[in-house]
C-alpha cells in the first residue's frame, strides 16, 4: 500500500478487510454486511450462533439474527 | 405523561418508583442467577435477549426457554408479555434447556438412552 511495507495484519487492516468477528485477515470468501467484513462461518446469529448468509439476517442493536431467533426475541 | 408526578419518589430498596421490579432468573446451565430490572410490559423475547446480552457467553441459545417453577409452565409464547402470564417479582424463572436427558425403562425392562 502507498509503496509502503505492511505484515499482514496490518495491509488488512488498513485495507478494511479483516473479519469483524474474529479480527483476523479475510483471504478466502468474504461476506460483507452491517458496515463490517466477515468470514463465512464467523458472521453468525446472535442467539443460536448458526451461521448466517447474507440476504437472510435480521439486525437489532447492531447484532445480527436469524429469521427463527428473530421472530422469537423481536416478533 | 404521569411519569412526571412519580419522578423523584424512591422505593425503599432505593429505586424510583417508575414501574419497575426485580425478577430472579436461574441460567441452569452456568448454575448462575441473574437480577433483571423488567416491567410487566416487557415481552419473553425480550427478557431473553437481555439475559443472553448480560451474560455475555456466546453459545446456542436455541433451544433454551424460561422455565416457570412454581407454576410448572413453560414461557414459550415469546411475544406475551411478563403481565399476560402473570409473572410477578416472585415468580423465579428459570433459563434452561428444552430437550433434556430421559432414561426409559421397556418393557422388557432394559434402559435407553
Amino acid at each position: 500500500l502507498d509503496a509502503q511495507p505492511y505484515c499482514e495484519l496490518h495491509y488488512h487492516a488498513r485495507r478494511g478487510s479483516l473479519c469483524a468477528g474474529c479480527q483476523k485477515p479475510i483471504t478466502g470468501r468474504c461476506i460483507s454486511a452491517m458496515g463490517h467484513k466477515f468470514h463465512p462461518e464467523h458472521f453468525t446469529c446472535a442467539f443460536c450462533t448458526k451461521q448466517l448468509n447474507k440476504g437472510t439476517f435480521k439486525e437489532q442493536n447492531d447484532k445480527p439474527y436469524c429469521h427463527p431467533c428473530f421472530v422469537k426475541l423481536f416478533g | 405523561m404521569s411519569h412526571s408526578l412519580i419522578e423523584g419518589i424512591r422505593m425503599p430498596d432505593g429505586h424510583y418508583a417508575d414501574g419497575t421490579w426485580e425478577l430472579r432468573v436461574l441460567v441452569t446451565d452456568l448454575e448462575q442467577e441473574l437480577i433483571m430490572r423488567v416491567t410487566g410490559e416487557l415481552h419473553v423475547g425480550g427478557l431473553m435477549l437481555r439475559l443472553v446480552e448480560k451474560l455475555e457467553v456466546k453459545r446456542d441459545w436455541s433451544d433454551h426457554a424460561l422455565w416457570w417453577d412454581r407454576k410448572n409452565v413453560w414461557l414459550l409464547k415469546t411475544h406475551w408479555t411478563l403481565d399476560k402470564y402473570g409473572v410477578q417479582a416472585d415468580a423465579g424463572l428459570s433459563f434452561t434447556p428444552q430437550h433434556k436427558l430421559l432414561r426409559l425403562q421397556l418393557p422388557n425392562h432394559k434402559h435407553v438412552r
